[in-house]
């Protein structure tokens, strides 16, 4: 792969990055300052990454490592490891919530996990990686990342059905 | 159940083959609790990314795009260096006083190894944690005595998470790490004033061995062996109050009397 075709081929993952980083960051300020050192790092492996392989996958295996090893222990002292998605900032307001209610419930549901099973579930569900490249950008062996997701889709399943319980009792009354 | 959950999440996740499905579809006819799972794996079938694109409001990246088709920054220094030395304590400790023969740690080589990642995790989790972090209320006894039980199995000695109530550090929880089915807990705590700190512990075959003191950048770390287990206490503690800590741990684990 020639210089510009990666570079042009990074710049183009830059929403897909910036969304997972403001998951995981959980504002502006350092899912900009993860998006950047990803790829600082990916631009000076390049001469690592492997011709015919998945740049996203890729890119996504640096930013997971930049989190775990250097920027999460950072969030969490600063207190943005739990807190609401909508309080987050993490949802864009600016648009109207008409028609948008549902998938707001769905990001939240996946923003509820512990943070194991919402990689699992985002890197898988969001980004479109396969249970392999997901279970490697992890640094977990594949049978882990299938039991997160299975975890995860539960939980789901349970906050989606308890929802639709509550809606259903509002309505009623 | 008869089918294995990932089988069932693949089957789900439309990624089997018609004989596959078909397998799969036959089976389930005569397993309850693997069509139960399938029809919540189902109901959690939902717009992932269209919510994550939709809601997730992405900035004006442009000044990184040029910066990214224009030139190769330099890298950034890391920000966790400081946890690094622990990390590398710890395995060592692991490596050498407890694996020698089955996990070789090379000597004058520390390239990093699973025993390494694995445990740079441990000492990662604990740099992790703020006071905030485990500012939760206390588990109840019964979720403490799960906890502890699990770790009893799989460490294959009864262990005790030492009290140390009256020394205003309280229990919040344990866990269990396992790589190639070796396993080592973590019991974490959080006193009333300063840094949470753990302790880790581990099936050893090596022998008794007192305690033993180093200080990695700020961060104490002090091993110990009693009983054919390993302990290691990790924590950013003054000296004098850590010591309280680990009398009593040694005390409540008999270690000493």
């Amino acid at each position: 792969m020639s210089t510009d075709s990666f570079n042009d081929d990074l710049t183009a993952l830059l929403p897909r990055l910036w969304r997972y980083a403001m998951v995981k960051c959980r504002n502006p300020d350092g899912a900009g300052d993860l998006v950047q050192a990803t790829c600082e790092r990916a631009l000076s492996r390049r001469h690592q990454f492997q011709a015919g392989t998945r740049l996203d996958a890729w890119t996504i295996t640096i930013m997971q490592s930049i989190w775990k090893n250097d920027l999460r222990r950072d969030a969490i002292r600063r207190g943005e490891g739990f807190v609401d998605v909508e309080q987050a900032g993490l949802i864009d307001t600016t648009e109207p919530a008409d028609g948008k209610i549902f998938l707001s419930e769905v990001l939240t549901a996946v923003d509820q996990l512990p943070e194991a099973q919402k990689d699992a579930v985002y890197l898988v569900y969001v980004e479109g990686l396969s249970y392999e490249q997901a279970a490697a950008a992890l640094d977990i062996p594949a049978g882990t990342l299938t039991s997160r997701l299975v975890r995860g889709r539960l939980k789901i399943a349970e906050l989606v059905r308890d929802r639709s319980d509550d809606e259903r009792s509002q309505k009623q009354t | 159940m008869t089918i294995p959950e990932d089988r069932l999440l693949a089957y789900v996740d439309g990624l089997l083959s018609p004989e596959e499905i078909a397998d799969i579809e036959r089976r389930l006819a005569d397993d309850p609790e693997a069509s139960e799972l399938v029809d919540a794996l189902r109901r959690s079938d939902l717009p992932y990314r269209e919510a994550a694109e939709t809601l997730i409001a992405v900035p004006d990246l442009s000044h990184l795009a040029e910066t990214i088709r224009d030139h190769v920054p330099a890298r950034r220094p890391s920000l966790l260096s400081r946890y690094a030395p622990v990390a590398a304590a710890i395995a060592v400790f692991f490596a050498i006083g407890l694996l020698a023969g089955q996990y070789v740690f090379p000597p004058t080589q520390p390239e990093p190894t699973k025993w390494t990642v694995w445990l740079d995790r441990i000492a990662s989790y604990q740099a992790l944690y703020s006071r905030s972090t485990l500012a939760m209320g206390n588990p109840p006894p019964a979720r403490r005595l799960r906890q502890m039980e699990r770790i009893s199995k799989a460490i294959g000695t009864p262990i005790v998470a030492p009290d140390l109530s009256s020394l205003d550090a309280d229990f919040k929880y344990a866990r269990l790490y396992k790589l190639d089915g070796l396993a080592l807990a973590q019991i974490a705590y959080l006193p009333k004033t300063g840094e949470p700190f753990s302790l880790c512990l581990m099936k050893t075959d090596s022998p008794d061995e007192s305690p033993r003191y180093s200080t990695a950048h700020g961060i104490n770390v002090v091993t110990w062996r009693h009983g054919g287990v390993a302990y290691v206490y990790v924590g950013e503690t003054p000296r004098d109050v850590m010591d309280r800590y680990i009398a009593a741990m040694r005390v409540q684990s008999g270690a000493r009397s």
